[in-house]
């Protein structure tokens, strides 16, 4: 079963869910492709603990990925001094000196930063990722329109959308996307959410299984259970591979209802009495349960989804939406992570950035005492 | 292979005078050395079994059927290295085994190359093998196998199918009871010397050793139990015993101002103290300590603690506990959130003002004990800098270390001294993970609006 997740930076860096899917992909595939700011977060550690402060703003800066505002000013501030600097074929020394200052006051803000990074990055479970990563089975890229990072190799988020084989495993491949994904913005029509609602041409997510809070699994424990489920449930990926080339064959309701579904209960069997999981589940902090959703999407959904991100530009989605009509009909197979808890909820207002969702400030007095009569 | 030391000839008997025949080929061998004996002939029968070696003495044709060696090197190799015949020795050395017992072992176990025999030895499991059954005699065994393994190639593919680099690594996993390398890796990684002990932690909650080990030397059953003794942990400061804390948490959430008397106080931190027992067996926690037996007792706390004075006054003699008042206690400033926080505002910047703002409003209320916990990137955030060197002269102004959520910090500080909040953010998150904050945080937080200059909390009256 072959896996992608094409992920985005996203306000106040909430990576939890993103790092969730790589390494529920990483557990539960044959080949798990990463693409676009996953990848960022994953070598973060890996690429800048040898750099020096120019080239960690340039990579930081160039990768796209640095989502805050105060910083990135301070690094385009430097930039415009450092041209300045340049430019100057013999500089005085003091003009020297006071370049030098600059450049130690960059280095300290960008230590500062990355070391509050670093600590989110763990905190979100991208720790132990980069030990994982495998040309084989968990592989990791940049992508066009989202980073421009020198010296590395940029997908097509195009030939990515419209599965065209970028590299090994990226086509034909089962969509992993975040709860946020089913929102009234990008999903227009009716959606069937069970079995007997399931028409040819509509849309459809099936709860299938729960997953426990991997994110606090550590890389030899995510080794483990990929090892030990991989023996039990190779039958039920190859299944789900069928599914899924069906999907881009034309459709996969039949597969899916027929070999597929029938074969989630084992499983969540597979994934719940291995050793790893249940000692995981055993605590309060790893037994949170998330639903995972399976279904068919129209190209289309997918599309929009990634233009609203402002991962696809304007003309291409423009241009892959009119040339729609044209292509043979397919769908995309996906699997959806639901909100522990939550479970399958279409999100309505999806635009408002998260800051401004977060939570209304209503003055109200509270209760701050025990009721002592 | 030895060196050849004896020429070989092969002959046919004419007529001789003389001959004699060895009783064995060893006997012919010795002879032959002992004699300086070089040329041995060898005189072909109509079949192989019929062959025979020979060699000429004095006049004397002496000799031993060849038993199906083709020289005598080979037949004292065979000897030497415990083959019992020819063909056994001669099968051996084709598949390239060079010892009968190595032989023996590729037989029985099916074995097809010489490489995978290679692997084994260079790996281990040839001599390991002998290890690994005396740990399988031991009782009682550590570890448990659904099938069980009859010799080491058997060892080496239970070995490889479960990622065991070699036989030692195996053995090590195998004695403390895990059968699988990966497992094994990973509960290693979090300190489990034992399967026995990583299946006991699962079963009770904890994730770690270091968490099973405390439990078990503190009598805590389980991780819901390890909790509840951790955020007793937290107020043990000024005391000696659990009963204690509880009344300090008790007192912590009494309301500014009443005046409780001291059997009302009683019956109150009675009622705290049995939510402690097991709902299942209805008993106190062994490692629950009560150190106010009686009324004396908790009157001689309450009298004495200078704990107990940061949330109010024991009269003696009217028997009663009145509360401080709110303004009486510590109060902790989530400095990033405040700062944020500036209603009306369409820059949506961050200005340390905000924090001068909120510290001069509680000063007006009287609050005294104030102190900011802020983000160590919060001085580079901030539109207003200098204000906020200003801020840091105004109350007590703590920064959280680069690496570390300055929100981890402001739950411990309020977790251990229960103390005032200012804060807007509910700490969904940490709610989710941390069962005191879900139960507590939003007790002790006081949620504000500022408006221009202008400071609303309406949980101060």
């Amino acid at each position: 079963m072959r896996c992608i997740q094409l992920d985005f930076p996203v306000d106040n860096f909430n990576g939890y869910e993103f790092a969730y899917k790589v390494r529920a992909g990483y557990l539960l595939s044959t080949m798990m492709s990463v693409v676009g700011a996953s990848t960022f977060y994953i070598t973060y550690n890996y690429i800048v603990k040898s750099l020096s402060s120019l080239n960690k703003a340039r990579f930081i800066y160039g990768s796209r990925m640095c989502i805050d505002e105060e910083v990135t000013e301070i690094i385009e501030s430097f930039f415009q001094d450092y041209k300045e600097f340049k430019s100057i074929k013999h500089p005085p020394t003091q003009y020297f000196q006071t370049f030098k200052k600059l450049e130690r006051e960059l280095e300290n803000v960008l230590d500062e930063w990355s070391d509050t990074f670093k600590a989110r990055l763990a905190y979100h479970g991208y720790n132990g990722l980069f030990e994982l990563v495998d040309d084989a089975y968990f592989v990791i890229s940049h992508c066009d329109n989202l980073s421009v990072i020198e010296n590395m190799k940029n997908l097509s988020v195009t030939d990515l959308l419209t599965n065209k084989e970028t590299i090994p495993g990226t086509d034909y491949a089962v969509w992993m996307m975040p709860d946020k994904f089913y929102n009234e913005d990008v999903f227009e029509t009716f959606m069937a959410e069970s079995i007997d609602d399931i028409e040819p041409d509509m849309p459809y997510f099936i709860k299938c299984f729960d997953l426990p809070n991997l994110n606090i699994l550590s890389s030899n424990e995510l080794i483990s259970v990929r090892i030990h489920l991989g023996e039990l449930i190779d039958p039920i990926k190859n299944e789900i591979q069928k599914w899924a080339l069906s999907c881009y064959m034309s459709n996969g309701n039949e597969p899916f209802i027929k070999n597929v579904l029938p074969r989630m209960d084992a499983l969540q069997k597979a994934i719940d009495e291995n050793p790893i999981i249940k000692h995981l589940k055993s605590i309060p902090a790893g037994c949170i349960s998330a639903p995972v959703y399976m279904g068919e999407i129209s190209p289309i959904i997918l599309w929009k989804y990634y233009f609203e991100k402002k991962v696809l530009k304007e003309e291409e989605y423009n241009k892959l939406v009119n040339e729609y009509d044209s292509i043979l009909n397919y769908t995309i197979p996906v699997m959806l992570f639901t909100a522990p808890g939550v479970g399958l909820k279409l999100i309505i207002n999806s635009n408002l950035k998260e800051s401004e969702v977060s939570e209304e400030v209503v003055i109200t007095g509270t209760k701050k005492n025990l009721d002592i009569g | 292979m030895r060196k050849e030391q004896y020429n070989y000839f092969s002959v046919k008997v004419q007529s001789i005078a003389a001959r004699l025949e060895f009783e064995s080929l060893t006997d012919m061998c010795r002879f032959a050395d002992a004699n300086q004996v070089n040329n041995i002939f060898i005189l072909h029968g109509e079949k192989p079994e019929d062959d025979f070696f020979a060699l000429y003495h004095n006049a004397c044709l002496l000799l031993h059927n060849t038993n199906g060696f083709k020289t005598l090197e080979n037949y004292l190799t065979a000897q030497e290295k415990g083959f019992p015949n020819a063909a056994v020795y001669y099968d051996s050395a084709e598949l390239g085994y060079s010892k009968h017992e190595d032989y023996l072992l590729v037989k029985e176990s099916g074995i097809s190359d010489l490489a995978t025999f290679e692997t084994m030895r260079k790996k281990g499991y040839i001599l390991g093998y002998t290890t690994y059954k005396e740990l399988e005699a031991t009782n009682p065994k550590p570890y448990e196998l659904e099938t069980p393994i009859n010799n080491p190639y058997e060892l080496y593919s239970y070995a490889k199918m479960h990622n065991f680099e070699d036989c030692s690594k195996l053995i090590e996993a195998f004695a403390k009871g895990f059968i699988d390398a990966n497992l094994y890796t990973a509960a290693k990684e979090l300190g489990f010397p034992t399967h026995a002990d990583f299946i006991d932690a699962g079963k009770r909650g904890f994730r770690t050793f270091a968490d099973l080990k405390l439990s078990n030397d503190k009598g805590i059953r389980d991780s819901q139990d390890l909790l509840r003794h951790i955020d007793l942990e937290y107020v043990k400061k000024g005391t000696t015993t659990h009963d204690q804390r509880v009344l300090l948490i008790v007192l912590s959430k009494i309301e500014q101002g009443k005046k409780i008397s001291l059997n009302k106080l009683g019956a109150i931190l009675k009622t705290n103290i049995e939510n402690y027992k097991y709902e299942d067996t209805a008993e106190m926690p062994t490692w629950f300590t009560i150190g106010m037996n009686d009324v004396d007792e908790l009157t001689n706390f309450l009298e004495k603690s200078e704990h107990v004075k940061l949330y109010g006054t024991y009269n003696v003699d009217g028997e009663f506990f009145e509360i401080n008042k709110m303004q009486d206690r510590s109060i902790v400033l989530d400095a990033s959130n405040v700062a944020h926080n500036s209603v009306g505002r369409v820059d949506k910047k961050v200005y340390a003002n905000n924090l001068v703002l909120m510290i001069d409003f509680l000063k007006e209320k009287g609050f005294t004990d104030i102190i900011v916990i802020a983000d160590a990137s919060l001085r580079h955030k901030v539109e207003d800098h200098p204000i906020l060197e200003k801020v840091k002269k105004m109350c007590t102004y703590l920064e959280s270390p680069r690496e570390t959520q300055a929100d981890i910090f402001i739950l411990q500080y309020v977790k251990i001294n229960h103390c005032l909040l200012v804060s807007n953010d509910t700490f969904r998150e940490w709610k989710v993970q941390d069962p005191w904050a879900a139960e507590n945080v939003d007790f002790y937080r006081l949620s504000f609006i500022i408006k221009g200059n202008e400071v609303l909390m309406p949980d101060l009256k």
